[in-house]
C-alpha cells in the first residue's frame, strides 16, 4: 500500500521535518532529531486516522516555533509525553497509579512514560503480534525477559506463536502496573494463575488439570494464604503460593526435568521452606490431585470412611433421639 | 460416701466437675478455631477467625486449647486410675453386654413393645456412648493433630501420604464430634423432656433424688443398701 501524500494540515510541517538532518540543540549541547519519517508516520495508528501534527503539538502555532526549553533529550521526553493525555486520558490516569510513575516521582528519570513503550510518532498496535508486548517490557527488564523466554509460557509464545499463554501484562496489568513485591500481589497470586488454570476450555486444549486452584485452596498452604488474605491482603505470609514452588517468570512444564516441581527436584523445592525434610516428605502434598483409589488411596479411604461413618452414627443417634422424644410426649399425655 | 441433702444426691465430685468445664471450654475453642479452617472458603469462617483476632492469634489459641485438651486427657486417665485403685470409683464407665441389651430394650420401649424402660446403673448406655465417643475422638484428634504440627518429623519414619490422611481424618472426626455434641449431647443434656432446659448435675455435682431413682435405679439401690450397711456398722462401733 502506498502511503498517502502529506495531508494539507501536515504539509507545511513536513516540508521542513521530512529532512533527516533537521535537529534542535538542547541545553546540554546534545542534538534532538526533529525528523519525521512520513511513510512510517502514515502507517501509524495516528497517521492513519487523520490526526495531524498540531493536534498533539498544540504549542506550535506558527513559525518560528518557541524555543525548546529542555536541558536534554530525556528532559524533553518527560515533558512531551504529557501530550498523550489530551486524548488518552483514561490510560494516562491509570499510569499515575503505576510502579513506573512512582519510580519517576521518586527521581528516577529512566522510568518509562507513554512514548518509551509506544514510541512517539510511529505508534502501532502494541499487541500485534502478541509477543511484542513482552518484547517491549524486555527492553528494560531484560533479566526477567530471559527467564520468561525460558519458561513454558515464554517458549510457547516465542517459538510457537501461541496466543493462549500469558504475556507480561496478563499478570502485571497494563498501564497501572503495580509493585509485584508487595504482600497484596503475593496473596493474589493463586487467583491470578487460576484465571487461566481454572478455565476448562483453555486448559482442556493442553490437557492440564483445572483442579489445581481448588486443591491448592483446600490444602495447608492455600488455607492459610486465603485466610490471611481475607483478614488483610497487606499482611505478608510466608506460606507458599503458586510461584514459590513453580517459579515466577521461569515456570517450567511440570514434567520438564529442570522443573522445580518435577518429582526428582521436588524435595529440594520443599526444603526452601522446610529445611530438614527427607525424600518421603513431598508425598505429604497431594500434588493438586483429588485423592482416588489409585492415587493417595489412604486419603481416599479415610474420606470414604467418614462419608459413611458420620451419617450412620448421627443417623442412629437421631433415631434414638426422636423415639425418646416421642415416647416422653406419649407418656406425659397418658399421665394427664 | 454419698450424702443425701434433702432431695438432692451427690453425683460428681469437684474434680469431675472441673474436668467437664475444662473439656467444655477447650472443645468449644477447638471447634471454633478448627472448623473455620476446614471450611475456609466461607464468609462465616472469616468472621469467626476475625473474632479471634486473625488467623495467627486463632492458631495460637487453638494450640493452647489443644494442649489443655491433651493434658486433660492425661489427667483424666491418671485420676481415673487413682480413683479405681483406691476404690473411690468403679469401672462403671466400661461398656458391658448389658449396655447392648439396654439399648435394644430402650428401642423396644420407645416403640411401645416393652412396658418399662431398662433399669440403668450409674451410667446408662447413652452416656457411655458419648463418653467413649469423646475418648475415641480424643485419640484420633490428638494423634492426627500432632502429626499435622510436625509433618517433617513424622515423615522421617512414615510415608508422606500419612499427613494428608491425618488431615482428612482430623477433619472428618471434627465434623463427627461437633455433630455428636450438637445432637446427642444437646438433646440428652438440654432438650430432653424432664431435663429441659439444662441438666445442671455436672456443674453442681448434684442430682435430684427423683431423677436418680428414675434414671439410675441400680446405682440408687446400691447407694441405699450401702448407706444401710454403713449405718449398721456405725451403730455396732
Amino acid at each position: 500500500m502506498q502511503p498517502p501524500a502529506a495531508r494539507s494540515g501536515d504539509q507545511a510541517c513536513l516540508s521542513c521535518h521530512n529532512s533527516p538532518e533537521l535537529s534542535a540543540t538542547l541545553g546540554d549541547g546534545s542534538k534532538l532529531s526533529l525528523f519525521i519519517d512520513t511513510k512510517n508516520f502514515y502507517k501509524s495508528v495516528h497517521g492513519g486516522r487523520d490526526v495531524s501534527c498540531t493536534d498533539c503539538h498544540v504549542d506550535i502555532k506558527g513559525y518560528p516555533h518557541p524555543k525548546l526549553q529542555a536541558r536534554n533529550k530525556r528532559d524533553y521526553a518527560l515533558t512531551a509525553y504529557q501530550l498523550c493525555r489530551k486524548c488518552h486520558t483514561d490510560n494516562y490516569t491509570r499510569t499515575l497509579d503505576s510502579m513506573h510513575a512512582k519510580v519517576l516521582a521518586g527521581g528516577n528519570f529512566q522510568a518509562p512514560v507513554c512514548t518509551d513503550c509506544h514510541s512517539a510518532h510511529y505508534v502501532t498496535p502494541p499487541n500485534k503480534p502478541r509477543r511484542r508486548i513482552s518484547d517491549t517490557c524486555g527492553t528494560c527488564h531484560s533479566n526477567i525477559y530471559f527467564a520468561y523466554v525460558s519458561s513454558v509460557h515464554g517458549k510457547a509464545l516465542l517459538e510457537e506463536s501461541n496466543v493462549d499463554v500469558p504475556v507480561c501484562t496478563d499478570c502485571h496489568g497494563v498501564h497501572n502496573i503495580h509493585d509485584p513485591r508487595v504482600a497484596a500481589f503475593r496473596a493474589g497470586t493463586p487467583e491470578m494463575c487460576s484465571k487461566c488454570h481454572s478455565d476448562e476450555k483453555l486448559m482442556g486444549k493442553y490437557k492440564i488439570s483445572t483442579q489445581v486452584f481448588q486443591t491448592y485452596l483446600a490444602d495447608f498452604h492455600g488455607v492459610t494464604v486465603s485466610l490471611v488474605k481475607a483478614e488483610n491482603p497487606n499482611i505478608w505470609t510466608y506460606k507458599a503460593v503458586c510461584t514459590d514452588c513453580h517459579g515466577v517468570h521461569d515456570i517450567k512444564k511440570v514434567d520438564d526435568p529442570t522443573s522445580s516441581v518435577v518429582r526428582q527436584n521436588l524435595v529440594k523445592t520443599c526444603r526452601k521452606c522446610h529445611p530438614d525434610v527427607i525424600e518421603s516428605f513431598p508425598a505429604a502434598w497431594t500434588s493438586h490431585y483429588q485423592p482416588n483409589k489409585d492415587r493417595y488411596a489412604l486419603v481416599y479411604y479415610v474420606n470414604l470412611f467418614y462419608k459413611i461413618f458420620i451419617p450412620v452414627t448421627i443417623g442412629g443417634m437421631m433415631v434414638f433421639i426422636v423415639l425418646d422424644y416421642v415416647r416422653s410426649i406419649v407418656n406425659r399425655r397418658r399421665k394427664v | 460416701m454419698f450424702q443425701a441433702q434433702k432431695d438432692w444426691l451427690v453425683r460428681f465430685n469437684l474434680v469431675r466437675r472441673i474436668e467437664h468445664i475444662v473439656l467444655l471450654v477447650s472443645f468449644t475453642l477447638l471447634c471454633l478455631t478448627g472448623l473455620p479452617q476446614k471450611f475456609s472458603a466461607y464468609a462465616l469462617s472469616d468472621a469467626v477467625i476475625a473474632l479471634f483476632g486473625g488467623i495467627e492469634l486463632a492458631r495460637l489459641i487453638r494450640r493452647l486449647s489443644a494442649l489443655t485438651f491433651g493434658l486433660l486427657g492425661a489427667f483424666h486417665l491418671a485420676y481415673s486410675a487413682y480413683e479405681i485403685a483406691t476404690k473411690r470409683s468403679s469401672l462403671g464407665m466400661l461398656p458391658t453386654v448389658k449396655d447392648l441389651t439396654d439399648a435394644w430394650g430402650a428401642f423396644l420401649y420407645y416403640l411401645g413393645r416393652r412396658k418399662v424402660e431398662p433399669r440403668y446403673d450409674r451410667y446408662d448406655f447413652k452416656q457411655k456412648v458419648e463418653y467413649w465417643a469423646v475418648v475415641w475422638g480424643f485419640v484420633i484428634m490428638g494423634v492426627t493433630g500432632v502429626m499435622m504440627i510436625f509433618p517433617a518429623q513424622v515423615t522421617r519414619f512414615m510415608p508422606g501420604e500419612i499427613i494428608p490422611a491425618a488431615k482428612a481424618a482430623h477433619g472428618g472426626e471434627a465434623i463427627l464430634a461437633a455433630l455428636v455434641i450438637l445432637t446427642w449431647h444437646v438433646y440428652n443434656a438440654h432438650l430432653r423432656p424432664g431435663i429441659f432446659p439444662f441438666d445442671t448435675s455436672i456443674f453442681t455435682g448434684k442430682i435430684p433424688k427423683q431423677r436418680m431413682i428414675e434414671e439410675h435405679p441400680l446405682e440408687y439401690a446400691r447407694m441405699i443398701s450401702q448407706a444401710a450397711a454403713d449405718n449398721d456398722g456405725s451403730e455396732h462401733a
